[in-house]
């Protein structure tokens, strides 16, 4: 059967109906049970009134509801908008308001705590998914793989979250290419513990219901308890970002002595794990192939280092994945040559549809090919904002960031975004959010704030913070200052905040 | 001068976690927080606040956390980790 939609990919595993497809704790889902939930809950979608091409935001803890609420909207020709659970009402608010959503599917605790909040827009309807819903009768979709299927929403170097709209197509293109170059098959067991707000947490859903794979739904909060799932649940797969390798090569006694014979594959992406780390990995898991992948949301999926490189060239990012085309283009619009910096760009078929409602965004991401003029065949093509730089192999490895963009355990973060609540506190004159090198989360955010009125107490400064932002926006902390130091343009020079911290 | 007993010790290292979450999750702190106060599936922490609450009793009480530590055992209730860190305290006395 050829997939044209995202809940197509259901089909392969359906067609084997007692085969498991989720296990969620203690309970286990076979994609029969799978493809049952996701009809119920589409049918629930249509029934409170979404239409085709309706924005659907997914509020869920991670788990069997989430998987089949991302299938539904798609069965219900609708586009699916999830929200990472760990976001405060304040971001909430924002991505329901920005991405105009139609319905929000969540728990029934939710929707009461955030109904008494008042954060809640008027018009839209609520799936409750933790309940029974009733059978349905639905018409088949009829949408096309062009059709907008999800927006993730994800932070540039500015601003508040912006959402990249991917089309069904892209989703199957990144489904069919990562599942490829990383061999997943049926017999696959994996272990998903990232978000499915994030495109390479969701992948993982994607590419083991396309095979016919177990998908295992994990949580964790130390390192030990990662290793007793992959031993009791015999893993395959297992996708992490560096923060994730860092607990588990430093914090997780029971690595050592625990055998994992059924670890295939280990994927990093989110971040560059430091060269010692993957080492660690390497003696750790001699048996198991590391993966390390780069991606920015925007085209979905790039590169990946295949594992028997990586001894060789640790710090690499590889090269393109299948389907796609990848290379550093320098300032004047030449391709970079071998050891020449430049920006990274990519071509194919993951490339996104660009930033919902934000033409402008998209205009400075999505941008004619610049090896071929449009009048030549050449297509749109996503510049990443990555600085790269190729070897005389056509390895790829990353050099840093064009923009302030704070990239901290796997998740973008833009230092507006900080800075706007660090001055909404009304403590400071001035403030600018920076990263600083982390041995654990890759980059940490750090403030450096000139006070309001000399004294200022950080530390209920922070207390605050903590009520409007997650966990990894909250800065560890705040230098006070009297001035901030200027470019010759007068703007604040955040290369030098990050220079005077990072010696 | 006066020497602290072991309950002191206890007692002071649990102010300190409850002052920690205080300060790093003001709204799901829990008040108070006593011995069994569970640590771990309770969505209170995750990896990372995990790791960030044993770096501040580490600064705090001038002990280290070894590998060997971090397992679920000594993370279970707050009176747990409370052990582990009064436990340091005496072996650095």
């Amino acid at each position: 059967m050829t997939l044209v939609l995202l809940h197509d990919l259901i089909g392969k595993g359906a067609a084997d109906a007692g085969r498991i497809a989720i296990v969620d704790g203690e309970r286990t889902f076979t994609y029969l049970d799978l493809a049952e939930t996701v009809e119920r809950m589409a049918g629930a979608l249509v029934e409170a009134g979404v239409k085709r091409g309706d924005r659907v935001a997914i509020l869920l803890p991670k788990s069997f509801e989430e998987c089949a609420a991302i299938f539904a909207a798609s069965r219900a020709d609708a586009v699916f908008v999830p929200i990472n659970p760990v976001l405060k009402a304040q971001q909430i608010a924002h991505i329901l308001a920005d991405s105009g959503a139609r319905s929000v599917v969540t728990t029934a605790a939710q929707a009461a705590a955030m109904r008494a909040a008042g954060t809640l827009p008027q018009d839209v309807s609520i799936i409750v998914a933790d309940q029974p819903l009733p059978a349905a009768k639905l018409k088949p979709a009829v949408g096309i793989g062009q059709d907008l299927a999800a927006i993730l929403y994800t932070s540039g170097s500015t601003g508040t979250p912006k959402g990249v709209m991917l089309s069904h197509a892209n989703l199957l293109a990144g489904t069919r290419i990562v599942r490829t170059y990383l061999g997943i098959h049926r017999e696959d067991s994996i272990l998903s513990i990232l978000p499915f707000s994030f495109d390479y947490g969701l992948n993982q859903l994607l590419t083991s219901v396309e095979q016919g794979a177990r998908l295992v739904l994990g949580s964790f909060e130390l390192g030990d308890q990662i290793v007793s799932q992959l031993a009791r649940h015999r893993i395959t797969g297992l996708a992490g970002v560096p923060t994730i390798w860092a607990l588990l090569t430093k914090t997780a006694p029971s690595l050592k002595r625990t055998p994992l014979p059924h670890l295939r594959y280990i994927t990093n992406s989110g971040g560059a794990v430091p060269e010692a780390t993957v080492k660690r990995l390497r003696a750790l898991l001699p048996e198991t192939r590391i993966f390390l992948m780069y991606g920015l949301t925007e085209a979905f999926r790039s590169t990946f280092l295949p594992p028997d490189e990586v001894d060789r060239r640790p710090t690499s990012m590889g090269k393109a994945i299948p389907e796609c085309e990848v290379f550093p283009v320098t300032a004047d619009g030449n391709r970079a040559k071998p050891g020449e910096p430049g920006i990274l760009v990519h071509r194919g078929p993951t490339v996104s549809l660009g930033y919902w409602k934000r033409p402008e965004d998209t205009a400075r991401v999505l941008r004619p090919n610049p090896l071929r003029a449009p009048e030549c065949g050449g297509e749109t093509v996503c510049w990443s904002g990555d600085l790269v730089v190729e070897d005389e192999d056509g390895f790829l490895y990353f050099v840093g960031r064009q923009d302030a963009m704070i990239k901290s355990a796997g998740y973008r973060i833009s230092p507006t975004e900080v800075e706007d609540v660090l001055m909404g506190t009304g403590a400071f004159r001035q403030v600018a959010v920076i990263g600083l090198p982390d041995e654990w989360v890759g980059q940490k955010v750090c403030a450096v704030a000139v006070p309001m009125n000399g004294e200022v107490d950080t530390a209920s400064v922070l207390k605050v913070t903590g009520l409007t932002l997650p966990g990894h926006m909250v800065p560890s902390r705040i230098d006070l200052v009297e001035h901030l130091p200027t470019t010759p343009n007068g703007k604040v020079d955040y290369k030098t905040l990050v220079a005077e911290r990072s010696r | 001068m006066t020497t602290s007993t072991a309950s002191d010790i206890s007692h002071d290292v649990l102010m300190q976690i409850e002052d920690y979450f205080l300060k790093t999750v003001p709204a799901a702190a829990p008040k108070p927080l006593t011995a069994d106060t569970p640590l771990l599936g309770t969505g209170l922490l995750d990896s990372l606040s995990m790791l960030e609450l044993t770096m501040f009793l580490s600064e705090t009480f001038g002990i280290e956390f070894d590998d060997d530590d971090f397992v679920a055992d000594n993370f279970k209730t707050a009176g747990s980790l409370v052990a582990l860190v009064a436990g340091k305290r005496a072996a650095a006395a």
